[in-house]
């Protein structure tokens, strides 16, 4: 299964373009991941995660609109792939599996 | 325009950044950037250059990275350079100290004044749309004699017709200031007070000038209203302490008129920083029945220049349409006094520097202080990049052996050259951090000195932290350039073979640079003598002699001349006050002036003369203690016997024998006078003017204040029987008084700040000049310690070789001397022309403070050479 492995913030990440559907780019990202998790989360690191997945096939892009806010720049707009969509979906099954072995005694810890 | 992420960083990114990821992570940026901009421009574009550089990840293929993550040579390269530059300042302490602290004190006070040419040098910049904003203003020339002179202000009726004539105005407002002796009158606690900044504006006045309401409420409904006025934070504090202003009526009192108003709103007070201070706002029309004058309206006029008039004109105009306009406007309603009146534009931001107008809203500033202040700052900061400099050369030779290392390893030049610029801008840093916090503890002592309110909060927040960084950069790099430059061009082979180097390298540019240090310090202490025996001249003058013991009071209904006889008496019965008398305010011609008539003699030609009026009794020239050059003073009962000055005799052309008995007449309300006497000149205003004719005419009952003279250092009591009889007269109105000291004090603010500022710097250069020659004389001394012993062996004495060292520090004082005084003289020369009344330049000033530097250069050479010379050469010369 090696290259179908997900790291916490690129599931986080495909996860927020899956949210977002058509809107999805740098910022809109970046400030869905804000809001969901509440934590800090740099532009940079944004890029670098939606250009990696894109290498490897999660997502696919392509140019939206120029607008006066962006300086005249156009966004990217990334969409998932369906292979994206399966790698997603991989990673809830795994966490679903995990979760349900979970002894109950574990939330009783205090 | 401003609101742009900044563009060095636009460069960074782009240079970086692979061109397929470029538009993307741009617009991203920008937009963040965008979202950013609620929060503050700094904050948005200090986060913009941090994403800038969490993007440059994004490298183009094959173009190598600047800072190689993998091996981090340059961060491993920095903290070694970091180290030994850390290990340096430790080793060599006395200097490193001397270094430091020179710095330090020179940073704190070159940031002292740039924080006041900044406040100087952006007056008025609060208003929105200051930069296209303009005062008309107009000059004209003067009936009989033809003088031009110029009035800051114009008839209401051309700002109108200018607004609707000119398409390029695009706004327009208008205000009058009623001084004194209009009053303000609350009646609930009855609190009166005489109002100087009551302004009557129109409605348009907040669409042009900054106008924040603290309070609730619409500007421009409110100014509509006849009956509602705006009142300052100050003001609300003045009347109505802690308690809610908005609501309360208060009685405006002029022309045995009164008008009521409701207080609609307080607005926030303007910073120092503006020309105009208004305590209440209120609409012009609600003053109507007070605009009609000799059957012209005050304000809508097309003669009567009454109003301060303001235009703003469209983005990018040329002021020109305005004079333009102004100049049809009075060729098609002024008829023939067009041909006499020229519009002067003014800049809305250059008010504050605009000089030599009559009737101007405040004193203005004194542009060639900002030049003298920011000269003083460079100079300071110079002499302590000196210092720098000075040092760092002459310890080369203990570095000498670490340069030749580095090269034989294969350190290359520019390498060098980071390091030692490195090390200096290290020092300058640390230096900067002492000086903010010498800057913090000077602060309330400076706010003083100079008459600002300047904040912590303000220094430490905003552009001036951009300032900070920019110096401490620049600093380091001057002050680190020659020592790099000089350091890294050592040989290896010389610098490793050899014993030592003996420090003499560069001697030549050392020199040169104890020379400088020392021609500049002269020349600002010498400057600040002449600036503070000038002043001293001033406040001895005349009229000045007893100004710290006449105190002045306003007069407060100068109509009622019974009741100010009365006051006149009851003051008079005093124990503690030797003379009372009337009299027009002094000094004349600042802000309530001008009082000038016209006379003429009869018995001698017809020519016409405009002198200057002081209307007052007998007791004036008393008072002031005016030499009579001729003739006698003014008696009591005698009302049309007046005195002139000499300078009006000088108008005359006839001697004083002729003058006495002369008869003056008014032509205009043919009026007679007779000249009993002459005064000798005195200056009745501003020393910077030159004496004008004056004539004293013995007019009690128009007098606005009455001076009296008191015996005695117990003015606490005085004042406190002042008041009793104040009371006596006027129950209801506060005792308002001023002690002519102050008066003269508040004249020469702007000489008294230089005077002070020149002063303290002058002082801090010298000590801080010292100090390099102290670290220069200690490194000496250490460097011909082998020297001193041997020729002590071939029996030199001490004081010869005390002689030997201090010599030629004295000989560099000298040629600094040579430099200084000259350059002194012509500076001098050219301050003191400003004034009409001036010290002469004696060599007083220039070898009075060239002996005080000798004598303390020879102390701080001195002391260290003694210990150097007075050695026991057995400890000296032994190898090892």
């Amino acid at each position: 299964m090696k290259g179908t492995y997900l790291g916490e913030f690129e599931e986080i990440v495909l996860l927020a373009v899956g949210i977002l559907r058509d809107e999805a780019y740098g910022v809109s990202i970046r400030n869905e991941i804000e809001s969901q998790t509440g934590r800090p989360v740099n532009i940079g690191a944004v890029h670098t995660a939606l250009h990696r997945l894109e290498a490897k096939g999660y997502l696919k892009s392509r140019f939206g609109e120029a607008t006066e806010i962006r300086g005249g720049k156009r966004k990217r707009l990334f969409v998932l792939t369906p292979y994206g969509v399966k790698a997603l979906k991989l990673a809830q099954q795994v966490r679903s599996q995990m979760w349900a072995q979970l002894p109950k005694v574990v939330f009783h810890q205090k | 325009m401003k609101n742009r992420p900044p563009k060095f960083a636009r460069h960074i990114l782009r240079y970086f950044c692979a061109i397929e990821f470029l538009e993307e992570i741009e617009g991203d940026l920008h937009e963040q950037f965008q979202n950013r901009l609620a929060k503050g421009l700094w904050y948005a574009r200090l986060h913009y250059l941090k994403d800038v550089f969490q993007a440059i990840r994004f490298y183009p293929e094959g173009r190598a990275p600047l800072f190689p993550r993998a091996t981090g040579s340059f961060k491993d390269s920095f903290f070694h350079f970091l180290k030994i530059g850390y290990r340096n300042l430790q080793r060599s302490r006395t200097t490193s100290l001397i270094t430091i602290s020179g710095l330090a004190v020179s940073l704190a006070s070159f940031m002292l004044i740039a924080l006041y040419l900044i406040d100087e040098s952006t007056y008025d910049s609060l208003h929105p749309n200051a930069d296209n904003i303009y005062r008309i203003s107009h000059s004209y020339k003067r009936y009989g004699d033809g003088v031009v002179e110029t009035d800051a202000r114009v008839p209401g009726l051309w700002a109108v017709a200018l607004r609707e004539s000119v398409p390029e105005v695009t706004g327009m407002t208008r205000f009058s200031r009623f001084g004194y002796p209009g009053s303000v009158r609350y009646e609930k606690k009855n609190k009166v007070f005489v109002e100087q900044q009551f302004f009557w504006v129109d409605s348009t006045y907040s669409e042009m000038f900054d106008l924040t309401l603290e309070t609730a409420g619409d500007p421009k409904s409110i100014l509509a209203d006849a009956h509602a006025v705006i009142i300052s934070e100050k003001a609300a504090k003045k009347y109505f302490g802690t308690e809610v202003a908005a609501g309360e009526t208060i009685i405006y009192h002029r022309d045995g008129m009164d008008f009521t108003f409701t207080v609609a709103a307080v607005m926030k007070d303007y910073p120092a920083n503006a020309h105009f201070h208004p305590d209440f706002i209120a609409g012009n029309h609600a003053l109507e029945p007070l605009w009609q004058r000799d059957n012209e309206h005050r304000v809508n006029s097309w003669r009567d220049a009454f109003t301060y008039s303001y235009i703003k004109l469209e983005d990018g105009t040329d002021p020109a349409v305005i004079t333009a306009g102004l100049k049809k406007i009075f060729k098609d309603h002024l008829g023939d006094a067009a041909e006499l009146i020229q519009p002067v534009v003014v800049a809305l931001k250059d008010i504050h520097f605009n000089d030599g107008m009559l009737i101007e809203l405040e004193p203005p500033g004194e542009r060639s202080n900002l030049y003298i202040f920011g000269t003083i700052g460079l100079l300071i900061l110079a002499i302590a990049c000196i210092n720098y400099m000075n040092l760092a050369t002459a310890r080369s030779m203990k570095r000498s052996k670490e340069v030749g290392l580095r090269k034989t390893l294969g350190v290359s030049r520019s390498s060098l050259v980071t390091q030692f610029l490195g090390e200096s801008i290290l020092t300058t840093a640390i230096a900067m951090c002492l000086a903010i916090v010498l800057l913090l503890a000077l602060l309330p002592f400076f706010n003083e000195l100079s008459g600002k309110d300047f904040t912590a909060h303000a220094i430490l927040g905003g552009d001036v932290f951009i300032l900070i960084t920019a110096v401490t950069f620049v600093v380091g790099v001057v002050a680190g350039s020659y020592p790099a430059v000089f350091l890294s061009a050592f040989r290896p082979m010389d610098a490793l073979k050899r014993y030592g180097d003996s420090g003499t390298r560069g001697e030549r540019f050392r020199k040169i640079l104890v020379v400088t240090q020392f021609t500049i310090t002269l020349v600002l202490i010498s400057g600040a003598l002449v600036i503070d025996g000038q002043l001293t001249f001033i406040h001895e003058s005349k009229l000045g002699k007893f100004k710290d013991q006449i105190i002045a009071m306003r007069v407060f209904d100068p109509g009622d001349t019974k009741k100010v006889e009365t006051l006149a008496t009851a003051l008079g019965q005093n124990a503690a006050v030797a003379v009372v008398a009337y009299g027009t305010q002094l000094p004349r011609q600042e802000n309530f002036g001008w009082i000038d008539t016209r006379l003429k003699a009869p018995a001698l030609s017809e020519t016409e003369f405009i002198w200057a009026l002081i209307e007052a009794d007998s007791n004036f020239p008393k008072i002031f203690n005016f030499e009579l050059a001729a003739g006698r003073n003014l008696s009591g009962q005698d009302s049309t016997s007046v005195l002139i000055n000499e300078q009006a005799l000088k108008d005359l052309r006839i001697d004083p024998q002729t003058a006495i008995g002369l008869t003056l007449e008014n032509p205009f309300s043919k009026e007679q006078f007779r000249v009993i006497g002459i005064v000798k000149d005195f200056p009745f205003s501003s020393v910077r003017k030159t004496i004008a004719p004056l004539i004293i005419t013995p007019k009690p009952k128009n007098a606005e204040t009455i001076y009296a003279r008191i015996e005695g250092q117990d003015y606490a009591a005085v004042i406190t029987t002042l008041e009793r009889s104040w009371k006596t007269v006027y129950p209801d109105s506060p005792f308002e008084y001023w002690f002519l000291d102050d008066e003269f004090n508040r004249m020469y603010r702007v000489e008294r700040q230089a005077s002070a500022i020149v002063r303290y710097f002058a002082l801090l250069a010298l000590c801080i000049g010292c100090m390099g020659l102290f670290g220069l004389v200690t490194f000496t001394a250490e460097q011909k310690r082998k020297e001193i012993g041997i020729r002590k062996v071939l029996g030199a004495t001490a004081e010869q070789i005390l002689l030997l060292l201090t010599s030629r520090f004295m000989k560099l004082m000298l040629m600094a001397f040579v430099f200084g005084i000259p350059l002194t003289y012509l500076a001098a020369t050219q301050w003191l022309n400003a004034f009409a009344y001036k010290i002469p330049l004696t060599p007083v000033y220039f070898v009075a403070p060239a002996a005080g530097i000798i004598i303390l250069a020879f102390l701080t050479v001195g002391i260290e050479s003694w210990r150097a010379a007075s050695a026991r050469p057995a400890d000296t010369i032994r190898h090892e």
